[in-house]
């Protein structure tokens, strides 16, 4: 009975020093979704895109045509007990251009607005 | 460069999460980057076939686009951290004088995953190949940090 006490008392005592919590933090701003859609392919020049979203994170050279990328990251974090799942996201926005500067095709992928807060680590 | 850096910012921020593993006696912690993609989910792809648009229209924009002498080459990250620890001195908190001794005893591991999906583009847009890069294993919940039994 003592020993089950004192497990009882150490379990409250780990659960205490545990806790529970929840935090986010964010790289880069959210990409807005009138900038992306007003993007227009065989209208929009890299001036404007640059104006629309600021310069981007990074510039590449793919098949002899320019391409900006943009990129954000959210993390989303939350803690339960002695579980912690830490679920991080990215969004990232690939604006190309043809030998005119114009916009050839532009390419989103959102993914962090489906990213959950989980505490539980196991499982997919 | 810039993509390397990005890969390397997904990793520093993996570890990140890792090391905030916080200051409980024991906990397990998990960190992933991005969702995974699933066999079915690229099932649709056939080299010589299948075309960049129809890639990006299903898949959505990669984390990564690299320019190669044939074409592009697009990889969707997908990292996996899983860490546990313990520590086996934390109940002698309770008992009187060891208390204010020092007396941790903590066991910690951890691995990360990964299982990148890669797909080659030729420079007709013409996919050349596709595949995962298999290299999961290394993300499991293991409390033993040591090779054998004996530290």
């Amino acid at each position: 009975m003592t020993v089950f006490v004192c497990l009882l008392w150490m379990g409250l005592a780990m659960v205490g020093a545990s806790g529970c919590a929840f935090s986010r933090g964010d790289l880069g701003t959210q990409f807005k979704d009138n900038a992306v859609s007003s993007i227009k392919k065989g209208r929009t020049t890299a001036a404007q895109v640059v104006a629309l979203l600021g310069a981007p994170d990074s510039i590449k050279e793919i098949n002899h045509q320019e391409v900006f990328h943009y990129y954000r990251y959210t993390v989303k974090h939350a803690t339960f007990l002695v579980f912690t799942r830490v679920n991080i996201a990215s969004d990232d926005l690939y604006v190309f251009f043809d030998q005119e500067g114009v916009v050839d095709q532009v390419m989103f992928g959102n993914r962090t607005n489906k990213l959950k807060f989980q505490s539980w680590p196991f499982g997919g | 460069m810039p993509a390397l850096r990005c890969a390397r910012m997904a990793r520093l921020i993996l570890a990140m999460g890792l090391s905030a593993a916080g200051c409980a006696p024991i906990g397990w912690t998990r960190v992933t980057l991005n969702h995974p993609l699933r066999p079915e989910d690229v099932a649709f792809i056939t080299p010589g076939k299948t075309k960049w648009d129809e890639v990006m229209n299903r898949l959505g924009a990669p984390n990564q686009l690299s320019g190669t002498p044939t074409g592009v080459v697009a990889n969707y990250y997908y990292y996996d951290g899983k860490y546990f620890g313990v520590d086996f001195g934390w109940p002698l908190n309770f008992v009187g004088p060891l208390s204010f001794a020092p007396h941790s005893m903590v066991l910690r591991n951890g691995g990360i995953g990964a299982d990148t999906f890669q797909v080659a583009f030729d420079a007709n847009g013409a996919v050349q190949y596709d595949g995962f890069s298999h290299a999961s294993a290394a993300s499991q919940f293991k409390s033993w940090p040591f090779e054998g039994y004996i530290p």
